[in-house]
């Protein structure tokens, strides 16, 4: 996947570079607002990320114009500010997620990759599938290896977002927003809680368990 | 002061209307004057037509050898009468037969007559008419105008004295005015020098009739008290964050010299890195908490409130903490009715409700029961979060709302220390009303929402 970074900051470059490198995307890099949108404009990426203070066009701006030419490209942006509205502002201006430095790298490419997954995601179907994991989306019913699920609302919607994200690692500011549309980090670990409950239903009596902790990062469902 | 008095924006206005005001006067003296005179000389020109035409009757009555006669009877009787100022002169083929002007050659219709006087400087103006009465006799009746010209004169005067006090008197009142003016003017602007050099306790004092000024000055004024407050709460969380982050940043930098100096392993290493990045995540945290704070406080959220159903984000909220509550080994239960709309933040409001809930489970030990519950007293929206806890002193209910503050227990408990000051800030956005209470025995939080 070819990824064209805009950021003015050599060392998060650096970083944001290596990092998604050995992941095995190919980054480019523009440090300046009118390069980055030079570059948006004259050839096709995978996923743009974009940092909002930029010299000679901000993000913002940058983000927009690209939006009014029917450009479509994911874009996520990188920012410093951690204003209460700047994620909303981001994400209306045609940013698809949001990104607050300093951030983990694990958190980084969990993000890109649901970014480069959404794009291959044409419709919502009705029925979602992962492994021996099967979510009818309309009844709301979960069955694994054809054995009925019952969980409850809040765990299916994490159930469901994990399905959607099956085999990519998923952060816990991921599932906050995501899941619960917290836009915020409440004190306690709420995401355990509901995780754990959520593997015993899935995983108990079961010999392979199918969501895995990934430490320092998030979680996993197998897809397998 | 003098030349700032005169170049003053009040004095300048004052000015425009004194010159206004005297064009004003001068065009309607000059209307005035035209009507007054027009109407005199209209009212001289009727009595000399009337003595012409008596003149006129003379010589149709009289058929006496002398023709003339009852004329020159009529002309010398008005000449005699007291006070006459009137000009008379009847004449036949140039030679006078009555009145007190010389014969003159004939001229006819209205005309006005310069008689020399007595005087070597003056000359009479005198307004009549002249006409022939019979054919070969010439009449002339005038009236002497010096008396309407005296009394013209006399209006001028006046006039003239008139125009200079009042230009004189809105020349005082333009000077009083902008000297008033620039006094309150020079209030403000030497209280906002005042301030600008730091003494940001000054206002402008609000003396004198409730009028633009005071408004004005009470608008900067509550202008500056909110600066004031914010530079207050500024000032606060700088020393809050000096005073605070100097403890865990001091522990992170023993940790890494202790790792640089004491590690031998690859694994040692990396424990004390792991350790170094959790630290460094915990600063981040309480960073961003205060600069949320300070974005909450600064109110530029209000403008994007939205009406919001209390009862449905107190539901959310219980959802989302009751399998925290239970690992933690907490009781909850939810007592959630249905309460007035009110207008806010969603986000916010959330926030504020999982603080609470997160204070009770960090500040009371496993096993004691937490309540949430959200209800309508007295037309108003109530949320409160309760546990049996220890609760908190009364004298220390205050200060726990305060930045950074824990309480003589809660030393060793993990969070910021900023939960509380959060949820006081969001009150305040919302223009809640946020009381501790106890109990009996834990805390009690409520919080009360004004209507829409």
């Amino acid at each position: 996947m070819e990824i064209l970074l805009i950021e003015d900051d050599h060392e998060t470059a650096l970083y944001v570079t290596e990092g998604l490198q050995k992941q095995g995307h190919v980054v480019h890099w523009a440090p300046t607002g009118p390069d980055g949108l030079h570059h948006a404009r004259h050839r096709s990426f995978g996923l743009l990320i974009v940092d909002r203070m930029l010299p000679g066009l901000d993000g913002l701006s940058l983000v927009r114009s690209l939006r009014e030419e029917n450009c479509d490209t994911p874009v996520l942006f990188l920012t410093t500010m951690s204003g209460i509205d700047d994620r909303v502002e981001g994400l209306r201006s045609g940013g698809d997620d949001y990104l607050t430095k300093p951030f983990a790298l694990a958190e980084l490419q969990a993000r890109v990759a649901a970014l480069v997954r959404r794009t291959s995601l044409v419709s919502t179907p009705t029925q979602l599938r992962a492994g021996p994991l099967e979510l009818d989306l309309i009844a709301r019913h979960v069955t694994r290896e054809g054995k009925r699920v019952d969980l409850q609302p809040q765990e299916f919607k994490l159930l469901e977002y994990l399905v959607q994200n099956a085999g990519r690692v998923v952060t816990r500011a991921m599932l906050l927003e995501n899941v619960w549309k917290l836009e915020f980090d409440p004190g306690t670990n709420i995401v355990e809680s509901h995780m754990s409950r959520l593997r015993a239903k899935i995983d108990r009596g079961y010999s392979t368990e199918l969501i895995l902790t990934v430490r320092g990062s998030g979680y996993i469902l197998s897809a397998h | 002061m003098r030349t700032r008095l005169f170049r003053s924006e009040s004095f300048r206005q004052a000015a425009i209307y004194a010159g206004l005001f005297a064009i004003a006067m001068s065009v309607l003296f000059a209307a005035m004057f035209f009507i007054l005179d027009h109407s005199f000389k209209s009212n001289l020109m009727r009595e000399v037509a009337d003595d012409l035409a008596s003149i006129r009757a003379a010589y149709v009555l009289d058929h006496d050898e002398n023709i003339d006669h009852e004329a020159q009877e009529i002309v010398e009787g008005r000449l005699r009468e007291p006070d006459a100022d009137d000009a008379f002169l009847l004449q036949r083929n140039g030679k006078r037969l009555a009145g007190n002007i010389p014969a003159m050659p004939v001229r006819l219709g209205e005309f006005t007559l310069i008689l020399p006087t007595r005087d070597p400087d003056g000359a009479h103006a005198i307004l009549g008419r002249g006409e022939m009465v019979v054919p070969g006799v010439y009449a002339f009746v005038g009236r002497d105008l010096e008396q309407v010209r005296a009394a013209e004169k006399g209006i001028r005067y006046a006039f003239g004295v008139v125009l200079l006090a009042s230009l004189v008197l809105a020349g005082l009142s333009a000077l009083a005015l902008s000297r008033s003016f620039l006094s309150r003017v020079d209030a403000v602007t030497e209280t906002c020098r005042s301030i600008m050099a730091g003494r940001l306790g000054e206002r402008i004092p609000l003396s004198g009739p409730d009028g633009e000024f005071k408004r004005l000055g009470a608008a900067i004024n509550a202008t500056l008290d909110r600066i004031q407050m914010l530079m207050e709460s500024l000032r606060q969380v700088s020393n809050d964050i000096a005073h605070d982050m100097r403890t865990p940043l001091t522990h992170l930098r023993q940790k890494l010299e202790r790792a640089r100096d004491e590690s031998t392993t690859l694994a040692e290493y990396a424990g004390a890195v792991d350790g170094a990045i959790a630290d460094c995540d915990k600063l981040l945290t309480v960073f961003t908490a205060l600069l949320r704070i300070a974005q909450i406080e600064a109110g530029a959220k209000r403008s994007e409130f939205a009406v919001v159903d209390l009862q449905e984000l107190a539901v959310k909220a219980g959802e989302i903490y009751a399998p925290v509550m239970e690992d933690m080994g907490h009781g909850f239960s939810t007592q959630l009715a249905a309460v007035p709309a009110l207008k806010g933040d969603r986000q916010l409001l959330l926030q504020l409700i999982a603080n609470l809930l997160d204070n009770a489970i960090t500040h009371t030990p496993s096993g004691c029961t937490v309540v949430l519950s959200c209800v309508e007293v007295a037309g108003q929206a109530v949320l409160t979060v309760g546990d049996n806890g220890p609760g908190i002193p009364a004298g220390e209910r205050d200060k726990v709302l305060r930045r950074f503050y824990r309480g003589e227990q809660s030393r060793t408990t993990p969070g910021s220390g900023l939960g509380l000051s959060l949820v006081v800030a969001v009150a305040e956005l919302h223009g809640a009303e946020l009381a501790l209470a106890d109990n009996a025995p834990g805390l009690r939080v409520s919080v009360r929402f004004p209507g829409v």
